[in-house]
């Protein structure tokens, strides 16, 4: 009941509107691409070599002859789902390492806090050209390196808010009844770092899509013929004066799938803060 | 006299200053060689100002942090030894009723949970808490709420039923009621009393309100950096004060009427002094009117003032607190 | 005597309708040391904020004067009310790490105001220094040149009250100024007010929940029960005859006892919903001597006797209704 009234709250404001909607449409681009995109992303049309929009081909056509509009329908499922993955395995490995390190503190904690120190201390895309390029690029190894490049910032916060709940009274009555260090990281610690993480992560979710397109830009993500939004951007670098719609579209997909998630973001932020009053 | 309940013997807590890999040798002495007993039934008032060490030695009795030396001693059984560690004798109210209670569980899950803990079945969980809500004047209906939909008072009323949840013999009640207002104190404070007469609860009462320890104590022990300073039946200390430290803290609450405002006040001056480093003579000398030179060199041990009255001060029971700061040769 | 504040059927609603002050009047004669106490929620330090106009949003001054020598400060600009502000008016605060500015040393904040003031940098340093010493603070030279995270809580209140004394204010309004504190910091801050009060010739509005502090204080008290002044009057006869049945039964309720000679007085219930229109006496569900016409119709505040205004219906011409 008042967590609808709420959700409906923050909806309300125009921003948080758009972004939510926005991003709405993301999604339900991933879901039905079979149903909207009017080719398959591989199809070559060869007769049909760098057209412009047509009625066919409403995004116009690249190099191979291949639709770019039905491109970037399907391109939105790789960088969702490579986006997710990233952001699955960052949240899991960074917010237990920072439960650890906060609860447990001393030797752990300095020991953490080194590894986290030197993560931050490299410069994220060229760790994470390290890691694809010893792996071998694919999507999958693409989250993969994302995730290792960006746990470090879920780290330094879940640790810092791990500190302070864990001087709270609750936490020594728990103690002194007996619960276990265990039981009271998942009964008492996790259900009141929720919110932290949902914000964490709903933050760090476009920028995990962001780091997928620059890696596919470098080529190091989805191999062709897999419509990658970053690689179709590179690919139509070299005839962007003959055909400017090859690069041009796939950008405005970007921005406008970061710009979607960032603000639902804020919209998710207020929505869990619960000084905010409806 | 019965048998002492709680046993507190030579206790000591010292934490390592300076941080980093290399730890340094010096400490803070937060408790230094406490000596205390608690009897079945009767209340202790732990009283002394913030830094004196009444936190740290109650989470030393709750076992939340091990001690450097010394023991402690529930029924005669060391609480670190095997033979306590199924045992659950001792529990505690803090002082913030807020932060005592998970934000994220129902009161009723907050009170299922220690019993359940402890291999009590659903069920029996069922009654057990109904019985406590009942015994603590908590109407059954908030069971099903969080706990910030419930007033200061309400929630205090939460954890001191689950303190008692596991029939414990002593509670260690930190500051309980200091975070409530006055009306809501004396509810809270009845209820304690008379929790305490149904259950023949021990109590080890911590608080820096004066007048809230006298009407709750038996006993009282007055703390000052680490140390006891003066421990006695609550009358003795209230009526013939022995040590200084006890007559500043006593003439420092403010008075019950107007008519009491050109009362003599032994106001101390200065800040406690650090806990870290080698201490030399006794702790309160820097702040002592009454100080002379043999305070900053020699340590006093307690000095037996009465039947049960102890203080430890080298002049204890020479001075003369009417005529006051007179003598200071200082 | 003259009167140098005046609070004339003040009140302040917040957001939802909240009436957390209403209709509050009393009044401050010069070098007077005036009591608010009351429950928290009561609206004490809200009325406090609204003499200095410091409510923030979504609180708001719905209606009254603050006559202050005179003049409504709720109808100053805000430029003439930040003039008012600590050259007139000093306050003090609950939490004395929070009112000084960290980054500042403890001499420059005091000297600071009197800078403000136009006084020439050197004089004010010196008075700063002087000042320091004035509030008993050991070493005030050395701890001028001290920064706020090195001087304790007990302190750090004193230089508030240096800081805020320096410009001879004509009030200064105490929010709280001891409860972080420890019983025995306490006591030396107190007899520090009352002795630099008469030394200053400033009047204080203090702001507790402690009758003890009242009780070394105060000249004259107001006491308030959700939103509303239930009972004004001298202190002396504020202990010795309260009329109105919260201040009765809150004075009953503070521990001056041993368990042995028996128990606390309580007070049943709880405070009323603010954000909700009460018919009748506000305490009316929680007094013992509630009739009908509690419940029904508002009490109006009447001179009991003189310099004694209670606002309850039981108490007319003088003695309460037993």
């Amino acid at each position: 009941m008042k967590k609808k009234s709420k959700l409906l709250a923050v909806l309300r404001r125009p921003l948080a509107f758009i972004g939510f909607a926005m991003l709405a449409a993301v999604i339900l681009t991933a879901v039905f691409a079979p149903q909207i995109a009017p080719h398959d992303y591989a199809d070559m049309d060869l007769t049909m070599k760098l057209s412009g929009p047509c009625a066919d081909y409403p995004l116009g056509t690249d190099q191979y002859g291949r639709c770019v509009f039905s491109r970037i329908v399907y391109g939105s499922r790789i960088a969702l789902r490579v986006g997710l993955i990233a952001v699955v395995i960052e949240t899991v490995i960074g917010v237990t390492l920072g439960i650890l390190a906060g609860y447990y503190g001393k030797t752990l904690d300095r020991v953490i806090m080194f590894l986290t120190d030197m993560i931050w201390s490299i410069p994220p895309i060229i760790l994470a050209m390290a890691i694809v390029l010893l792996l071998g690029p694919s999507a999958e190894h693409v989250a993969v390196a994302i995730a290792l490049v960006t746990w470090a910032q879920f780290t330094k916060i879940v640790r810092a808010k791990v500190q302070s709940i864990k001087t709270l009274s609750y936490i020594e009555a728990a103690r002194i009844y007996g619960e276990s260090d265990l039981q009271i990281i998942l009964r008492y610690i996790l259900p009141n770092l929720t919110s932290t993480i949902v914000i964490l992560a709903s933050l760090a979710l476009p920028s995990a899509i962001l780091s997928t397109t620059s890696m596919g830009f470098l080529s190091l993500g989805a191999q062709e013929p897999l419509p990658d939004w970053g690689m179709i951007l590179s690919g139509g670098i070299q005839f962007i004066k003959k055909a400017y719609w090859i690069s041009f579209w796939p950008g405005v997909a970007i921005v406008w799938t970061v710009l979607g998630f960032n603000l639902t973001a804020e919209g998710v932020k207020d929505l869990l803060d619960p000084r905010m009053k409806v | 006299m019965s048998e002492p309940l709680l046993e507190v013997s030579c206790l000591k807590k010292y934490f390592p200053t300076g941080r980093g890999l290399r730890k340094s040798r010096e400490f803070v002495r937060a408790v230094d060689d406490v000596s205390l007993v608690i009897r079945p039934g009767e209340t202790l008032g732990l009283v002394g100002e913030s830094g004196s060490g009444k936190t740290t030695l109650a989470k030393l009795i709750l076992g939340l942090l091990p001690p450097t030396e010394g023991t402690i001693r529930i029924d005669g059984t060391d609480i670190h030894s095997r033979a306590y560690r199924a045992r659950h004798d001792v529990d505690a109210v803090f002082q913030d009723p807020a932060s005592s209670l998970n934000p994220r569980a129902t009161v009723y899950r907050s009170l299922e949970r220690p019993l359940t803990v402890n291999g009590v079945s659903k069920s029996d969980a069922r009654e057990l808490i109904y019985e406590t809500v009942e015994k603590v004047n908590l109407r059954r209906e908030l069971l099903d709420r969080f706990p910030h939909e419930l007033s200061g008072g309400q929630q205090q009323r939460v954890s001191i039923a689950r303190a008692i949840m596991l029939r414990p013999k002593l509670l260690v009640l930190d500051e309980p009621t200091s975070a409530l207002d006055v009306s809501v104190q004396a509810q809270t404070l009845n209820e304690l009393l008379d929790l305490q007469e149904k259950f023949g609860l021990a109590y080890l009462f911590i608080t820096h309100n004066l007048s809230v320890v006298r009407y709750m104590s038996d006993r009282i022990c007055v703390m000052y950096g680490g140390k006891v300073m003066e421990t006695g039946e609550a009358e003795a200390v209230y009526g013939a004060c022995a040590h200084p430290y006890t007559l500043s803290l006593l003439s420092s609450v403010p008075p019950l009427h107007p008519r009491e405002r050109s009362r003599k006040k032994y106001l101390l001056s200065g800040d406690m002094p650090s806990l870290s480093g080698e201490q030399k003579g006794c702790r309160f000398a820097s702040r002592c009117s009454f100080a002379r030179e043999a305070c900053r060199t020699d340590e006093p041990a307690m000095k037996r003032m009465g039947a049960d009255h102890e203080a430890a001060c080298l002049y204890a029971g020479e001075l003369d607190f009417m005529k006051g700061s007179d003598e200071t040769d200082v | 005597m003259e009167n140098i504040l005046e609070v004339k059927n003040l009140s302040v609603s917040f957001s939802g309708g909240v009436q957390a002050v209403s209709g509050v009047s009393f009044s401050l004669a010069r070098g007077e040391t005036f009591a608010l106490v009351g429950e928290s929620g009561c609206g004490k330090s809200t009325t406090a904020r609204a003499i200095m106009r410091l409510i923030r949003e979504p609180g708001k001054i719905t209606g009254g004067e603050v006559r202050f020598c005179g003049q409504n400060l709720l109808t100053l600009s805000d430029r003439e009310m930040t003039a008012v502000r600590g050259r007139n008016i000093g306050m003090i605060f609950q939490n004395p790490l929070d009112s000084l500015n960290p980054v500042y040393t403890a001499g420059a904040q005091v000297a600071e105001g009197l800078i403000v003031d136009r006084m020439e940098k050197r004089k004010a340093w010196k008075l700063a220094a002087d000042m320091l010493r004035n509030v008993k603070i050991p070493d005030a030279d050395k701890r001028a040149k001290s920064y706020p995270y090195e001087i304790s809580g007990g302190m750090r209140q004193r230089i508030m009250i240096g800081m805020m004394l320096c410009r001879h204010p004509k009030l200064l309004i105490a929010d709280e100024p001891t409860t972080a504190l420890d019983v025995t910091i306490q006591a030396g801050i107190i007899e520090l007010m009352n002795e630099l009060r008469r030394e200053y010739d400033t009047a204080v509005l203090i702001i507790t929940h402690d009758f003890g502090i009242v009780a070394d204080m105060a000249d004259r008290v107001g006491v308030m029960y959700a939103g509303e002044l239930v009972e004004v009057g001298d202190v002396f006869t504020i202990f010795d005859r309260p009329l109105h049945p919260y201040t009765r039964l809150l004075m009953k309720a503070l521990p001056t006892i041993t368990k042995r000679e028996g128990r606390l007085e309580t007070i049943p219930g709880t405070v009323p919903d603010l954000s909700e229109p009460i018919a009748g006496c506000r305490f009316a569900s929680r007094c013992p001597d509630a009739d009908e016409r509690c419940r029904s119709a508002a009490p109006v505040t009447a001179e009991a006797e003189p310099g004694h205004f209670c606002a309850c219906h039981r108490v007319k011409g003088g003695t309460a209704n037993e």
